[in-house]
């Protein structure tokens, strides 16, 4: 657990009242609006909700590799003082890889099934100019010994259907890591592997950001893994993000009634099939008009007020915001 | 309590044909080539001697990393692939010996139902919700005055609590839940005594959950079924099953009451697995993690623990002697030469 952050450091990864649309043939989609989020040097950040909550968009714009049909609409995204939004194409290309990365779930399906692992890697160092023919070989292997992959060297040759989930998930991380990124965001990264194997790659993610104090970016929708592995948590609902601060405070005292609700829903071992209760609804439909608070369909505690008024974040206790006209 | 389910010493071998999965390619592609030597048949040992039994009314936990056999198992049980040797009696009859293929002309076709994974993929496209239900009560139990159907399939659907004006939609235009409540709803229509479920909740948001796995107690209850639950959620397993068995490489390693599983496990790679559910960081969790992938399942040696090179505890014996059985309580056990000490 990190200690209190420093008030004066400068964030890595900086989004600021972020909005994006996506304009398909049924109407405009409200993917995510006004949202902010901050990851510094060192700090691992986890951004927790339900599918469609706009987690990975969220993520997909900070790389530049947002979808065509997909517009920024207003706020802006600085990493490491680099105006994403803004820069070119060519810029982008060098920033991804050199100042950050990405993992993507399913890595069965992210990798080319026809190249050998080593050569996938080597591509990265190769565009990268990390590398030259020369030592590329080795650079590779050094590589995949960081993600801890045993028998390197024999590994260099192998192709992705020769290794298991696990194993392809490290060929990922190792390929994301090759050129030492600053910011490391990872989309979902254990999806469809074993408990197991899932601790052994967060245990891997979480040590080689500390080791090399990048800025990491978890993006899931299990609660409990990212308390285990997060300096902080933001909760996002329907584009929104409801609410954010340390692991501790969010889970020692929840003030956003959908966080409660999210983790009144997760089985958390222990207790009995009463304890845990579902969430009423669905999403809101994010096409047309939406109410201030999109929870508000789904909300208990929904007043006039919620209506009537737009959402400010509130700080409730230092660095633990909450986006409710009436939280717990 | 009585045995519905009682399985004893159930394998199921797959030949690999040619050098397959072979440790050295070359020197068996020279024996082949070269000689005359008969070929050697390589085989996967993807279930190897399972016994266990589900009673009336209980609901049975099974938990295995991918690559273990649960779901191999599962389609044994569920009668839909033959096994290689063992039996499965199912209420007093052993319904291992009728080859899958022809098991659907059973009696016990209805009263053993599974519930497959994924309720996106195992709903057929081209069948609404109302035909998906429809179906085993057409095949099976012979309805097919419409006014009839009609009626049993809509005290279906209210059983597990899907709204009658979904019966006409196509499952792209159900969302995850209702997709679920199809799947369950198909799987109880025949009033099943057996029900396998197979990660029944694994593609659903949390949100969701909750509501599907009540749903499932509730049914259990109002239908007096058994459960074999299959699922990689351990804090789903705990909340739902009296009793859980462990799988490791085709192989039962422990079975105990599922408090015990999860508090006081024997086995050490059941400890590993238990210390690797999320939510559960106490500091002493990573002392508990496994190294490396589990062993070949092709032709594994028979006098060796299957667990040996990433268990915590091995030493030499564990590659010159298979583990035995140790239960320190009556319905508790591990198989291993170097269980946890209480």
């Amino acid at each position: 657990m990190k200690e209190k952050r420093m008030p004066d450091a400068f964030p890595l990864l900086d989004i600021k009242n972020l909005s994006v649309e996506f304009r398909t043939r049924s109407g405009v989609v409200k993917a995510l609006e006004n949202v902010s989020l901050e990851v510094l040097r060192g700090e691992i950040v986890g951004i927790v909700g339900e599918s469609g909550s706009g987690k990975s968009v969220s993520a997909l714009t900070a790389m530049g590799i947002l979808d065509p049909a997909g517009h920024v609409t207003a706020g802006s995204i600085s990493l490491g003082g680099l105006d994403v939004l803004g820069a070119s194409e060519a810029v982008l290309q060098t920033m991804r890889g050199q100042q950050a990365s990405m993992i993507f779930q399913s890595p069965r399906t992210s990798l080319n099934p026809i190249r050998t692992v080593g050569k996938q890697i080597g591509d990265v160092l190769h565009r990268h100019n990390m590398a030259n023919r020369q030592n590329l070989r080795e650079m590779v292997i050094k590589a995949l010994k960081t993600v801890r992959i045993p028998d390197p060297d024999r590994r260099f040759d192998a192709y992705p259907f020769e290794m298991s989930g696990g194993m392809c998930q490290r060929i990922m991380i190792a390929m994301a890591l090759a050129c030492s990124p600053e910011l490391l965001i990872a989309d979902e990264p254990t999806t469809g592997l074993d408990v197991t194997t899932q601790a052994a790659i967060m245990d891997l993610i979480r040590d080689l950001s500390r080791e090399r104090n990048m800025a990491t970016v978890l993006i899931t929708h299990d609660l409990a893994m990212a308390a285990d592995y997060c300096d902080r948590i933001i909760v996002m609902h329907a584009g929104h993000v409801v609410e954010s601060g340390t692991s501790r405070d969010l889970f020692l005292s929840p003030r956003h009634p959908y966080t409660a609700k999210l983790m009144k829903a997760t089985p958390n071992g222990g207790g009995s099939l009463d304890d845990i209760a579902s969430i009423p609804g669905g999403l809101p439909d994010l096409r047309g008009e939406l109410p201030p608070c999109r929870f508000s369909g789904r909300c208990e505690r929904h007043e006039a007020i919620c209506d009537s008024s737009a959402l400010i974040a509130k700080e409730v206790s230092p660095d633990h915001f909450v986006n409710c006209q009436r939280p717990l | 309590m009585t045995a519905l389910l009682e399985v004893s010493d159930l394998k199921k071998y797959y030949a690999l044909g040619g050098n397959g999965l072979s440790d050295n390619a070359l020197v068996s592609w020279i024996r082949n080539r070269f000689t005359n030597a008969p070929k050697e048949a390589q085989m996967l040992h993807a279930v190897d001697g399972v016994n266990f039994m589900i009673s009336k009314g209980e609901s049975l936990g099974l938990v295995g990393e991918s690559g273990c056999g649960k779901s191999t198992l599962v389609s044994m049980l569920a009668r839909l692939s033959d096994s290689t040797s063992g039996t499965i009696e199912f209420a007093g009859k052993d319904i291992g010996s009728v080859p899958a293929k022809q098991f659907h002309a059973e009696p016990e076709r209805s009263e053993l139902q599974i519930v497959f994974q994924d309720p996106h993929e195992s709903l057929n496209p081209r069948f609404t919700a109302f035909d998906t239900i429809a179906e085993p009560l057409r095949r099976l139990a012979g309805l097919s005055k419409k006014t009839e159907l009609r009626a049993r399939v809509e005290a279906v659907a209210t059983q597990v609590d899907l709204p009658l004006q979904l019966l006409g939609r196509f499952p792209h235009q159900l969302s995850g839940g209702q997709k679920a409540r199809v799947n369950i709803a198909r799987a109880i229509a025949l009033s099943p005594k057996l029900l396998i479920l197979d990660e029944p909740t694994s593609a659903l948001d949390v949100s969701v959950q909750a509501v599907v796995l009540k749903l499932l107690v509730r049914l259990k209850q109002e239908l007096g079924m058994s459960y074999l639950f299959v699922s990689h959620d351990l804090n789903v397993v705990r909340l739902l099953c009296d009793r859980v068995i462990v799988m490791y490489l085709g192989q039962i390693i422990e079975e105990g009451p599922a408090e015990e599983i999860f508090t006081k496990p024997l086995h050490p790679y059941t400890q590993a697995l238990t210390a690797a559910i999320p939510g559960h960081n106490k500091d002493d969790a990573s002392k508990f993690r496994l190294e490396g992938d589990p062993l070949s399942p092709v032709d594994p040696d028979p006098d060796a623990c299957r667990f040996y090179g990433r268990c915590p505890n091995g030493n030499d014996l564990c590659t010159r002697a298979a583990p035995p059985k140790f239960s320190p309580t009556p319905n508790h056990y591990s198989v291993c030469h170097f269980p946890l000490s209480r």
